[in-house]
Formats: structure tokens, C-alpha cells, sequence
């Protein structure tokens, strides 16, 4: 579909796939993000993110060769460094460590 | 127009000293910045210390770099020793860079001068370059416009005259559609060419740092001023770029090979764009190139892959502003956890909260292979493809974007539609290509058109030696350039 404005045109993918609308759990998800958003917030990501994941589906119609993933842009014709990574020192490690206590490393109180 | 070696040649032959140069380049952005809202800040003091030291370099008889007195600006995302750096966000609003990036330590030791830090979607995540916590970028030619982003006032800054070069990131295009929107050169280097030490990362494996200038030879002399092997990024490549600023003379396109995706003219792009597009490749196949359409039918899968990506390492890399070790943070709440998730809440705007949240839930268990591993596995096919076409071409030729800029809040509540203006530049990152845009002509607003180039792997050189021929050919006139008279008047 073409939407032409006076001003410009933009672009809208036709979804010419079978979809499955997502039922995202936006609670859970705020948690894992570390997030806490108002009711009205969760509403409209929730329904904006269940738009862009329908769109998403558009690699679930596609088969996918037999191939490995593929993680950095240049695996195909990356150059191998030729500069050896070193180690830190043990003692410096142990000298730039946090303190420790019984329960665990000690942090700067920051809430009362 | 007003060159990088123009400038520099009036730096060498002391018709203009460096502070005088540098202070009229900072009294502009003071008196025009309200204008288009392209910097967040000056760097008035480091950069007038910078020029007097080079001036009196200059005046003990010492050798210079080339570049010795001339400003550039530099994106909110980039580190400057003892500058602010906030990616244009509240949640690093205060912090000050304890070191500098590679890519500007590179380009002051060829003596450029950072006068300032540029407006941006925060944290680069965006096309408009609405998503800022200092307010919006206009663009130069339509003030009602947007810049385009996510580097749009490193575009906005270029294109308005007020620097003759800046540094951006493209992630997604975040270099070339805001140069297309603002009719500047924008170049996205080959993903490893230039250090993202000192970059703040949004999606590690796509980000990479790339020159606005106003001409194909002022990117050349940046890119080779920024570029280089740096054992501080692990992603560093060693690929030596070659001279390309002194190789630039091509004369004619014999026997070149110029493929153009099918999908990328069809009638999904706008009517002005599409002849614009149209004419500069009937231009470069008078000058004896062999131009071809060809079938590129991965460009809604494409755009799925980055939107899975892009927010999957988002949502990774921005989990270290928690109120804890860096940025904001709410003093008020009772508990850790809370203290967490208000400084988070308060600290991001909602375009980053909605790739956070995006990332998250597409690497969260039961929907990782769905997704990430689905999109990961479509990147492999994206990069067989180009590997497939550049064996059938030399360069790849695109419209930059499917539109020219469009309206201030056109599509600020639509986050899809606007993800659907990187279509033609997406593609690239999840490749790794060097690609490059240039403006190639007017819509029927007056608005700037860019045309996009695409290279194999590591071959600038060839990128910008056609890009330099088309530019000759096109004669693109730009709305605004660095007044050199307005700065030997002021001396």
C-alpha cells in the first residue's frame, strides 16, 4: 500500500503472510527490562511492539538454507588480526578488585 | 564551495590563524544554532586552547598536520576527554568522557578541531531525529522538516553551513538518510574500518562512525583522517584503505558494471525521488557505465532482521545505565530493584524503552529461536545476496531513502512506518558494506534528493572515486556553506 501526502510518501509493507498476532506479557517483559512503566505506557508499547512483531513474521514465511547464524557482518571475509590479546596481570586483578564481604561485593549505599 | 583544502590552504599560507578561524565558526553556531537546533553544546574553551596551541606551533616554523585549524563537529555519542557526552538523553545528561574515541583522536592528530557535540535521536535510535531530550533537528532547507537520524545535526550541522565537517553513526543508516534529507555526503564506512572505541554502543555489531561533509573529496580526506587498525575495538580491521583523496580522477565509467534492485525503483518510492534516481543513472551510463536492474527480494526481511537485531544488542548494551555505574538516577526510591527501574524510567525516552523492551522480549526464552535465531540466519542470506550481486556488479546504486524529509511529527506516533524509511539503507549494515550518499537533486518542495552507493567490502577507494564522477556530473548546488570571506572579513 502507498500513502502519497502532499508532502511526502511513505512506504507500508503489504502482509501478504498468514499472521499470529503475539500475545506479549508486558509485565514480564518490563521486569527482565528493568523497567517500570505506567498502565498507559504498557498499553500503547504493548500494542505497538504487537505491530512490529506482526511484521517481524515475515522471516518465519521465508525458509531459512541449512547454514550457520551469522553474528558479525564480516564473517565472510573478515581479515584474522594478527595482534595477540593479553591477560591481565593476577595481581592487578586482585588490586582493582571491589571489597568484599560475606554477602558479596560492597557498593556505595545509594537508597536509604 | 567551500573545501577542507581550501580552508586548509588559507590556514598554511597565514592568511587566517586557527582561533581566528575557530572563533568565527563558534560565534556562527552562538548567533544561527537556535535556527535548526543542531548542537547541543560548544566546545569553546578546548577548542579555542586547541588553535591557539596550533597557531603558535605555526608561528615557531613547526610542521603542521594538513588539517591544522579546521572545526568539526561531533556526534552526542562520541567521547572527547573532559566534554559532556549524552547521546542525547537525560539518563547521561551530567557525564563527561573520561577518555577520547579513536575516531576523534585520528582526526585531531590530523589537526581538525572538535568546536561541539551534535543533536540526535538518543542513543541513535531513530530516523527523524524527534527523539532527542534537547528537542528536535530542523532542516536547513524547510524548517518544518525533519533532519533525518539518527545523526541528524551532524547532517543539520553540515548542510546549514555552520562546520564543513562532522562526525556521525550509522547503524541502520543513520549517516546517509539524514544526509539524503539534508542534500550533504554522507559515507558509512565498511564495518571494522573505523575504531568504535569511544562510541557509545547502541547495536554493537552494526554501529560504525562515518564523515558529513559537503563534497565527495572533503569525505575522503576525513575518512582517511578517522580510519585505521585500533587494538582497542576487538572489531578493528587491519584492510590498509589506500590513498583515495589523491585517486579521485576517474574519468568515465568504461566498462563498469552498475546493478540497481528491481524493489528499490518500483512504486513504493516516491514519483520525484524515483526520477531523480533515474536521471543520475541514464548520466552514469552516458559516461559508459552498464547500467542493469536486478532482482533484491530481501528487503522486508531485511528490515524484520535489524528490528530484531538492532533492539536484541540495544537491549544488552543499555542495561549499564542503571543509576548505579553510570547516568541518572532517582534518589527517592526504597529499594534497589526500584531504584533501578525509576532511574531507567525516568532516565530514557520512550523510543529507547520501546527497543529495550522489543530486544528484551526477542531474547527472552521461548522466543529467542523465533526470532534472534531466525534473524541471524536471514543475515547470512542478506550477505550471500550482496556477495552474489557485487559478483555480477561493481557498485550497487539506491535510492537513499524512499522519501525526501518529511513533515515534524509526521510519523512520531507510527514507530513502524517510520522503521519503513531505512528500508534502503538497513540492508547494508546487516552486510557490513561501505556505502556512501550523495545529493543528486530537488523534489518538487525544494527538498534535497540522495542518491546511494554501495561497495564491496573495504573498497572506499572505488566507492568514492564513482561517487566523485557523479558528483562532477550532477553539479548539486548546496542551500548553505562555511562563509570563507565572512571569515577573512572578520580577521
Amino acid at each position: 500500500m502507498v500513502i502519497f501526502n502532499s508532502f511526502s510518501v511513505v512506504w507500508l509493507p503489504q502482509f501478504k503472510y498468514d499472521l499470529s498476532m503475539t500475545n506479549i506479557d508486558i509485565d514480564a517483559i518490563c521486569e527482565l527490562s528493568a523497567l517500570s512503566l505506567n498502565q498507559d505506557q504498557k498499553n500503547e508499547f504493548s500494542k505497538q511492539i504487537q505491530t512490529i512483531l506482526t511484521y517481524m513474521d515475515v522471516l518465519n514465511a521465508r525458509p531459512m538454507p541449512a547454514q550457520s547464524q551469522h553474528e558479525s557482518p564480516l564473517q565472510a571475509v573478515a581479515i584474522q588480526r594478527d595482534d595477540q590479546p593479553q591477560s591481565f596481570q593476577h595481581d592487578l586483578m586482585v588490586e582493582n578488585a571491589p571489597d568484599y564481604s560475606a554477602e558479596g561485593f560492597v557498593v556505595p549505599k545509594i537508597a536509604s | 564551495m567551500t573545501t577542507l583544502k581550501a580552508l586548509a590552504n588559507l590556514i598554511q599560507t597565514k592568511r587566517l590563524g586557527c582561533e581566528e578561524l575557530i572563533r568565527y565558526v563558534l560565534a556562527g553556531i552562538a548567533s544561527k544554532n537556535n535556527d535548526t537546533n543542531a548542537f547541543i553544546e560548544s566546545f569553546n574553551d578546548q577548542a579555542i586552547s586547541i588553535a591557539k596551541q596550533q597557531d603558535k606551533a605555526i608561528a615557531n616554523g613547526e610542521t603542521l598536520p594538513p588539517f591544522a585549524g579546521i572545526p568539526m563537529a561531533i556526534k552526542d555519542n562520541m567521547c572527547l576527554e573532559g566534554e559532556h557526552v549524552s547521546c542525547a538523553s537525560k539518563m547521561l545528561q551530567n557525564y563527561r568522557s573520561p577518555y577520547t574515541a579513536t575516531a576523534v583522536l585520528n582526526a585531531m592528530g590530523h589537526g581538525f578541531v572538535p568546536v561541539g557535540r551534535t543533536n540526535m535521536d538518543e542513543f541513535a535510535m531513530g530516523s527523524s531525529n524527534e527523539h532527542s531530550f534537547y528537542g528536535p533537528v530542523s532542516n536547513p532547507w524547510n524548517l518544518d522538516a525533519v533532519s533525518g537520524g539518527s545523526s541528524g545535526g551532524s547532517a543539520a550541522a553540515v548542510a546549514s553551513g555552520l562546520v564543513p565537517f562532522s562526525l556521525g553513526s550509522d547503524t541502520g543508516g543513520s549517516i546517509r538518510q539524514p544526509a539524503s534529507f539534508c542534500g550533504v555526503v554522507g559515507l558509512k564506512p565498511t564495518y571494522g574500518r573505523v575504531s568504535r572505541y569511544g562510541l557509545v554502543a547502541f547495536a554493537s555489531s552494526l554501529d560504525q562512525i562515518g564523515p558529513f561533509t559537503q563534497s565527495v573529496e572533503d569525505a575522503a580526506y576525513a575518512l582517511e583522517a578517522i580510519c585505521g587498525f585500533d587494538p582497542n575495538d576487538s572489531t578493528s580491521n587491519a584492510q590498509p584503505l589506500g590513498p583515495v583523496s589523491s585517486e579521485l580522477n576517474l574519468e568515465s565509467f568504461k566498462g563498469k558494471r552498475i546493478g540497481v534492485p528491481n524493489e528499490l525503483m518500483s512504486d513504493h518510492i516516491a514519483p520525484d525521488v524515483k526520477q531523480a534516481i533515474q536521471a543520475v543513472l541514464d548520466q552514469m551510463a552516458a559516461l559508459g557505465a552498464h547500467v542493469e536492474l536486478f532482482d533484491f527480494p530481501i528487503l522486508d526481511e531485511s528490515l524484520a532482521t535489524y528490528y530484531i537485531i538492532a533492539p536484541a544488542e540495544a537491549s544488552s548494551n543499555l542495561s549499564r545505565f542503571d543509576g548505579v555505574r553510570y547516568g541518572h538516577r532517582n534518589t527517592n526510591a526504597a529499594t534497589l530493584k526500584q531504584m533501578i527501574q525509576t532511574s531507567r524510567d525516568e532516565g530514557f525516552g520512550d523510543e529507547v524503552k520501546r527497543r529495550i523492551i522489543l530486544g528484551t522480549y526477542v531474547l527472552s526464552s521461548g522466543y529467542y529461536d523465533a526470532y534472534y535465531g531466525k534473524a541471524q540466519q536471514m543475515r547470512s542470506v542478506v550477505t550471500d545476496t550482496y556477495t552474489n550481486a557485487f559478483s555480477a556488479y561493481d557498485l550497487i546504486c539506491t535510492p537513499t531513502a524512499p522519501t525526501t524529509a518529511f513533515k515534524k511529527g509526521a510519523h512520531l506516533n507510527d514507530p513502524m512506518s517510520m522503521y519503513l524509511s531505512d528500508i534502503a539503507t538497513i540492508p547494508v549494515n546487516l552486510a557490513g558494506l561501505p556505502a556512501l550518499s550523495l545529493p543528486c537533486g530537488l523534489d518538487a518542495n525544494g527538498m534535497p534528493i540522495g542518491f546511494q552507493m554501495i561497495a564491496p567490502w573495504f573498497q572506499e577507494r572505488e566507492l568514492m572515486r564513482a561517487a566523485h564522477l557523479v558528483e562532477s556530473a550532477i553539479q548539486f548546488k548546496p542551500k548553505h556553506q562555511l562563509n570563507i570571506e565572512g571569515a577573512l572579513n572578520a580577521v
